[in-house]
């Protein structure tokens, strides 16, 4: 009995010393046309794999490319009613609000832009100008109507890249939580979402792609904790023709790829579609509107204009301790 | 006489006790390792390559990403993929860089040691 003591005391050791942190899980899958990143502290073998599910299945309801996917069935039936998945429905209406929101800066109905381009695909090219207004001309995003689950796209081609990725980040991070996991990062194509801190204390920490270096260059970092964030880049996915680059981020007023001084903008929020979204309305949007817009909603954003100037929301450097890396940038 | 509540006794029982604990743990720590470079293929892991051995490792698929390790880094020495973005990312690294080829749904990440950021949004 008169153990009691130190045998308590040794079991407290063996407890602080074994102690049940979570195991470390990674994951890394192709899907959504990008990679799918997880790295999660967890003992749950699930959570990572219904992560995966969630992903996939997102995938197929609302890829522009795979031919029985939601968004496919609405473009084969332009002027139709069509019944879609809840999900399509849910991320159809966030976007619709969203581009009426934004003054159409952001819109899911720019499928036959995109098409005239050929964005997407092995053959991009600059549209003559008769296929591109033509083209613009159907890509009125208050054509389509949402009541429930049908849909009627009133003849203009839904694309909800610009929303899904964002979507399916939220889904994930839902997820996490349920599944109980405290620390956890999951990165979708550059669309992050960090829950909690580091197994050492720290927050995780992200870099923001420097416009001019390569994929794994970045200009400066931030500390995410439990937000969301999304970058939106002209440098991304475009192509040169003529000795002229175009970048794949379209103005829906113009049917042009943006041209207004900015390279890239990265939003932060509580909401992995609505940072997705806003990525590219800002960016479509300019310095000025994109930071008096981003106030009045209470997003933070970044933008990098061409002239490496970084232009934030107010406080934004103090809130995400953000420091530069790149010295060629300069707060503006 | 008064029994006294923790004697000498218990001190050296408590201690040998907490030394062996501190011992075990210590020897199941995971150990430091030398860089590696992880390659994927559909999400899956085909080769893990330590950074100090030069090599040169091949992937077939869709299209092939041929990897060269040389001098502690890794590059993509040769590649049939469409839009050579592969190639064009260059030499890795540091932990945590990572070359893609999305046509091929390959990668190849630098694995051990801390990584500068967690990710990178862009």
């Amino acid at each position: 009995m008169k153990r009691i003591f130190p045998v308590l005391l040794a079991a407290c050791c063996l407890f602080a010393f074994t102690s049940c942190a979570p195991a470390l899980k990674t994951s890394e899958i192709f899907a959504m046309d990008t990679f799918i990143i997880q790295t999660v502290y967890t003992d749950d073998d699930n959570v990572i794999r219904q992560n995966n599910e969630i992903t996939r299945r997102l995938e197929d309801e609302m890829s522009r490319t795979i031919a029985t996917s939601d968004v496919c069935r609405l473009n084969a039936a332009p002027g139709q009613d069509v019944e879609v998945s809840d999900e399509t429905a849910k991320v159809l209406a966030v976007s619709l609000d969203a581009a009426a929101d934004t003054g159409g800066a952001f819109s899911p109905a720019l499928g036959s832009v995109i098409a005239a381009w050929g964005f997407g695909t092995e053959d991009m090219h600059v549209p003559d100008e008769e296929a591109l207004s033509s083209a613009l001309a159907a890509a009125d995003y208050r054509t389509v109507t949402l009541e429930g689950n049908t849909v009627n796209t009133g003849g203009a081609m839904i694309d909800l890249g610009g929303a899904v990725k964002g979507y399916a980040l939220d889904k994930a991070a839902g997820n996490l939580k349920a599944g109980g996991v405290e620390s956890a990062i999951i990165s979708f194509g550059g669309s992050i979402y960090a829950l909690g801190k580091k197994p050492d204390g720290t927050s995780y920490k992200i870099g923001i792609r420097d416009p001019e270096g390569g994929e794994n260059d970045y200009m400066a970092t931030i500390a995410l904790d439990g937000k969301f964030v999304s970058t939106s880049g002209t440098y991304e996915r475009g192509f040169t023709e003529n000795g002229v680059y175009y970048d794949h981020v379209l103005d829906p007023s113009t049917g042009y790829p943006v041209n207004n001084g900015l390279v890239a903008a990265t939003v932060l929020c509580d909401s992995g579609i609505l940072s997705d979204i806003y990525s590219t309305a800002l960016l479509v949007m300019g310095a000025e509107k994109g930071v008096a817009f981003a106030d009045e909603h209470g997003v933070d954003v970044l933008f990098l204009t061409g002239d490496k100037q970084i232009i934030t929301t107010d406080g934004f450097a103090e809130k995400y301790g953000l420091e530069i890396k790149n010295r060629e940038y300069a707060m503006g | 006489m008064q029994k006294k509540l923790i004697t000498k006794s218990d001190i050296v029982f408590t201690v040998v006790i907490a030394a062996a604990i501190l011992l075990v743990w210590f020897f199941t720590l995971p150990h430091a390792e030398g860089k590696t470079v992880v390659i994927r293929q559909n999400g899956e892991i085909v080769a893990t390559l330590p950074l100090a051995e030069d090599a040169i490792y091949e992937v077939d698929g869709t299209y092939r990403n041929v990897f060269e390790i040389r001098g502690g880094s890794v590059h993509i020495a040769e590649t049939d993929c469409p839009n050579r973005q592969c190639e064009k990312t260059g030499s890795i690294s540091r932990a945590g860089e990572a070359i893609v080829c999305a046509p091929n749904g390959v990668t190849a990440t630098i694995a051990g040691g801390e990584a500068d950021v967690d990710g990178i949004t862009g």
